[in-house]
């Protein structure tokens, strides 16, 4: 079978299987977030996770944010240390922590991998509470901090940054995620005061910020053009961000979720300012009017209609909204035709992301579960501790909950929080690593029985941005697009995954790089990690 | 033998005194003495001793249920009249005190019934127009009592009650001017009936005659402070909250040390947007009357409405140490629960207070709320049908059941969504001015891609709500859909700036 029109004949109803393999690969991380009883709000929301190749090898490796010591923030012992870990390969992996010099400073939060500077070495960006990271990749296994030499510190608690090409310039730039103003000092009481059960607080509790746009200048600095660009115009509570070009006019445009208050599209107008249009657009609220606790979002086409949808997660009692990218008419609240309404709506998500697990040519959706409150159940009926979840994608706008054929481990509920999706060992399948608060990180090997097909690409811009980020590519009916930001605090560098069903050949991938080159490739084999080149024209 | 035949005249008009009819009737003789002198128990013993003897004389047992109306035991009195009645339905003095008692008992359609029927046979007898114009008006047939009232003026002038509901008549019948006018006749009563007149003039709204009469009575009224705080909750009401606090302020100064005073100048303070102040007040006004549980739940709705959820949270907890059983503290610790997210909580509160009050929808609605926010949709669905089965005119019960069963996160079908528009048009048929329902409407056709049955609705939901942001959102996502985008962009800058009012609002509450 080959593939031209490919996505819609394959059958949407392939298992997907997962099995934590986390011990066994050596991933033995614990994301220490220091719970205090002032229920700081901090503790609540550490758990960033990157994928990304440090090394150069093909193997996605993994970098976990980790907490500090609170009220101090100093990450004062060594299990407070952000940690990365190699993949050796065969889903093994090694701590390298120390030798790649990226234990960190401060209460991380979220962090971010893409090739800023275009030597061909994925680079690191960590937000965290009053201090930002940039880690330039040396390519020698090592990384520098090269935060005030490149102009991006900050002061005020970011959850992460998103790395995108707004000028289309050949350089990355980024948008740094702020979440809300807050410090230690006198906590406000919240919860039950007359039962004396604390309770994280509210959002509203605290003072919104605006967020930052950092211009590569290509000289391994920034010039901060949050006020110039119109990004800084808008106060929000910043909590995640998401990129697509959500109106096909060749300009990256972000899409950042804000907690319990509108969401933001920023449109990228293509003179260096943005418009935030989320709500002529129709994404800043639910139908309902609703601004509800948006978490970790992804910027996605979930029905293969060639425009990038968004999705998000909340928590218990507002679903997981879902916007359908309806064209010029905007987007669309599918919430309750998709079914996530009623299927997530006693769930409370972080990180999210649409992948397609069991390479049946349609994207399901991952959410990393759990509310935010851990007191949560003395109040309401949701959970604070939830399993993972998997929606499958029935094909036909709507999900499938498949989280309890998942795999006999994949019900432990526990405190989840970031998510990153990458093929680990190779084998055409996304896995998932998953962090969890107080609790070992989980790695989720994807174990789907169905033998569909697959293609993996994996762009090398040279008129573009190195990493190629931006670029759209489409197969048949599928679209997807190069993005490195994905879910809550999390980065996902590994390529561009397309499931192929039973298609052995691709006749025909359809390229759109940043830089306006198009490209096409065909009769590509299935089953193959594909290096793609930007041609010269 | 002469003395023999005295002795048996004697005996024979002893034997006829005695004789049970002529027993009766000097007890109904001297029952009548009695109701003359006002000595009501006394003419009631000897009216029963009447009946007693003769159980069919109408004429004592209707005097009877006059005795035992006027010492209000109404209940036993329409007993009598009606036996009295059966035996004589043509008495139309025993009719119309029947009626009299009905009205005590407010029983208005069966006065109403009984006046008409004495009317008929006697148009002109006056007590009988002004009584039915009085129960008109209870029956809220202002248009009808006022014409008959007008008929009989040298009556209604006799009574300051009779003046006050003529004017009430004038008042719902949209004649202020005539109101007015027929309060005036109040003034050369003297002060206490000018109060009465104020009182009523304030109850029906015109606050402005309202204040003027009671004005008008400062120096001849002798109660100060009742009539100060009268002024004060006019002022008040008419929102001149300023005004108010200085009424209320003179009469502290003056030495009044009212809890209701101070309880009133809180809600002065509270709408004044100086809450330090309001809640200095009604502790105030907690200090002067501990044991009273209305200022506790006063002092929690303010706290509330200014979204202090956690003080309002822990005064009403002291309300009900006060009131341990007050249902309606129980309804306000379950909405501050609701509103702190404490909705296990919440549904407790509402249970409790649904046991002490069955007669309360707001609380049966409470409890179904709170279920739906605890995900029991079945028993939030059970719920809603039991408010509907109980309080059947009510529509708030078939605008939440629909609501829920619209809402995203719950699992619907075709028959799910057909039940929930069928439960909207039901609540607006009740109540066709409720935007929500309008609104939610309007929302279920938009998701059915019936944007243009659904844009009525919505443009009937903002118009009913034009404060409410979320009603010109939803209205600008029909008119995008449509297409008309100008439109569209035009509800989103009202959106907008709504919502920006509602976030300001939000912040100082915070």
């Amino acid at each position: 079978m080959l593939l031209g029109q490919l996505s819609t004949s394959n059958s949407p109803n392939a298992p997907i299987r997962f099995r934590n393999v986390a011990a066994a690969a050596g991933v033995d991380f614990v994301l220490e977030n220091s719970p205090t009883p002032e229920k700081q709000l901090i503790e609540t929301m550490a758990g960033g996770v990157a994928v990304f190749d440090y090394d150069g090898d093909g193997l996605p490796d993994i970098f976990f944010t980790n907490g500090a010591s609170v009220p101090s923030l100093d990450k004062s012992a060594a299990k407070y240390h952000n940690r990365l870990f190699r993949n050796l390969g065969g889903m093994k992996f090694k701590d390298v922590t120390e030798e790649a010099g990226l234990a960190g400073a401060g209460y991380s939060i979220g962090a971010s991998a893409a090739d800023y500077d275009n030597d061909g070495h994925a680079d690191l960006f960590v937000a965290g509470v009053h201090s930002n990271h940039l880690y330039r990749n040396l390519g020698n296994g090592r990384f520098e901090d090269v935060t005030a030499k490149a102009g991006i510190r900050s002061d005020v608690w970011s959850i992460t940054g998103g790395w995108f090409d707004y000028d289309n310039d050949g350089l990355l730039d980024l948008l740094v995620v702020n979440y809300l103003k807050w410090s230690p000092e006198s906590p406000p009481y919240c919860g039950d005061p007359a039962g004396k059960i604390r309770a994280y607080c509210h959002p509203k509790f605290f003072e919104g910020l605006p967020n930052t746009l950092y211009h590569n200048r290509g000289d391994g600095t920034f010039e901060d053009v949050s006020e110039k660009s119109g990004i800084a115009s808008e106060i929000g509570k910043g909590m995640s961000i998401a990129f697509g070009d959500y109106d096909g006019d060749g300009l990256v445009d972000a899409f950042i979720t804000n907690d319990k208050l509108p969401n933001f599209l920023f449109h990228n107008l293509g003179n260096g300012r943005f418009a935030e249009v989320a709500l002529e657009m129709g994404v800043a609220l639910s139908d309902e009017g609703r601004a509800v606790s948006a978490m970790g979002a992804d910027f996605r086409d979930y029905d293969n209609d060639g425009r990038p949808d968004i999705i998000f997660t909340a928590l218990a009692g507002e679903t997981f909204p879902v916007f359908h990218n309806e064209g010029k008419k905007g987007f669309r609240d599918r919430t309750s035709y998709s079914q996530l309404g009623p299927l997530a709506n006693q769930r409370s998500g972080w990180s999210v992301g649409l992948v397609d697990f069991n390479n049946d040519g349609w994207k399901d959706l991952f959410t990393a579960n759990s509310h935010v409150n851990d007191t949560v159940e003395l109040f309401e009926a949701a959970k604070y501790k939830l399993a993972n979840s998997i929606f499958a994608n029935a094909g036909n706008g709507m999900f499938l909950d498949v989280s309890r054929e998942a795999g006999a481990d994949f019900h432990e509920a526990r405190a989840h929080r970031g998510a990153a999706f990458a093929d680990f060992n190779n084998d055409g399948k996304v896995d998932v690593v998953v962090s969890a608060l107080g609790q070992p990180a989980e790695l989720w090997e994807n174990v789907s029985p169905e033998a569909n097909t697959w293609l993996l690409l994996k762009l090398r811009g040279t008129r573009s941005n190195r990493d190629g980020i931006g670029a759209t590519i489409r197969i048949g009916n599928q679209y997807n697009q190069m993005t490195t930001n994905v879910g809550y605090a999390s980065s996902s560098h590994a390529g561009v995954h397309f499931g192929l069903g039973k298609a052995r050949q691709v006749d025909r991938v359809e390229i759109h790089w940043p830089s306006g080159v198009q490209q096409v490739l065909t009769h590509v084999p299935a089953n193959q990690v594909l290096q793609v080149t930007e041609p010269a024209k | 033998m002469m003395a023999a035949q005295s002795f048996m005249l004697f005996g024979l008009l002893l034997f006829w005194l005695q004789s049970p009819s002529a027993v009766a009737q000097a007890h109904a003789k001297r029952g009548l003495e009695l109701l003359q002198q006002g000595d009501l128990r006394s003419a009631e013993a000897e009216f029963r001793q009447a009946i007693q003897l003769a159980p069919n004389d109408a004429q004592s047992l209707a005097s009877l249920g006059i005795v035992l109306e006027r010492q209000e035991k109404f209940e036993e009195a329409d007993l009598y009249l009606e036996r009295a009645l059966k035996i004589d339905p043509a008495d139309l003095g025993t009719r119309y005190h029947l009626a009299i008692n009905q009205f005590r008992l407010k029983q208005l359609l069966e006065a109403k019934a009984n006046l008409e029927r004495i009317l008929k046979a006697k148009p002109d007898m006056k007590p009988a127009l002004l009584l039915l114009g009085t129960v008109l008006e209870g029956l809220k047939d202002y248009g009808r009592a006022a014409g008959l009232l007008e008929s009989v003026p040298d009556l209604v002038r006799q009574q300051p009650a009779w003046i006050a509901t003529l004017a009430r008549c004038y008042y719902h019948a949209n004649l202020q001017q005539k109101a007015r006018a027929t309060l005036d006749w109040l003034r050369p009563a003297g002060a206490e009936a000018v109060f009465l007149g104020g009182e009523t003039a304030a109850q029906c709204g015109d606050l402005e005659a309202a204040e003027q009469l009671l004005d008008s009575i400062r120096t001849a009224y002798p109660d100060k402070a009742r009539l100060g705080y009268e002024i004060a909750m006019v002022q008040y009401n008419a929102k001149r909250f300023d005004r108010s606090e200085s009424t209320l302020l003179q009469l502290i100064a003056a030495g009044t040390r009212e809890a209701k005073v101070f309880n009133l100048l809180s809600w002065c303070y509270h709408r004044q947007n100086r809450l330090p102040e309001s809640i200095a007040a009604m502790k105030q006004a907690i200090e002067l009357e501990p044991a009273s549980e209305t200022h506790y739940d006063h002092l929690a709705q303010i706290l509330l409405e200014e979204g202090r959820y956690a003080d309002a949270y822990e005064t009403i907890k002291r309300a009900l140490k006060v009131a341990p059983d007050s249902p309606r503290a129980y309804k306000l610790q379950g909405h501050i629960e609701s509103r702190l997210g404490l909705f296990n909580q919440a549904l407790d509160s509402y249970t409790r207070a649904v046991q002490l009050n069955v007669e309360d929808p707001d609380l049966l609605l409470g409890i179904g709320l709170v279920q739906q926010k605890l995900f029991r949709f079945t028993e939030a669905a059970a719920t809603f049908e039991k408010g509907i089965a109980r309080f059947p005119g009510d529509a708030q019960f078939y605008q939440a059941y629909g609501r829920m069963l619209l809402e995203p996160g719950t699992a619907r079908d075709a028959a799910a969504e057909s039940r929930a528009v069928t439960l909207l048009e039901k609540a607006l048929a009740l109540d066709n001015a409720l935007p929500e329902a309008h609104y939610e409407l309007g929302n279920a056709l938009l998701e059915r891609d019936k944007v243009n049955e659904a844009l009525p609705q919505l443009e009937a939901a903002v118009k009913l709500d034009p404060r409410n942001s979320r009603m010109h959102l939803a209205l600008a996502n029909a008119y995008r859909r449509l297409g008309r985008n100008a439109e569209a962009a035009s509800e989103l800058e009202l959106f907008k700036k709504l919502r920006r009012q509602e976030e300001q609002g939000t912040k100082q509450a915070n």
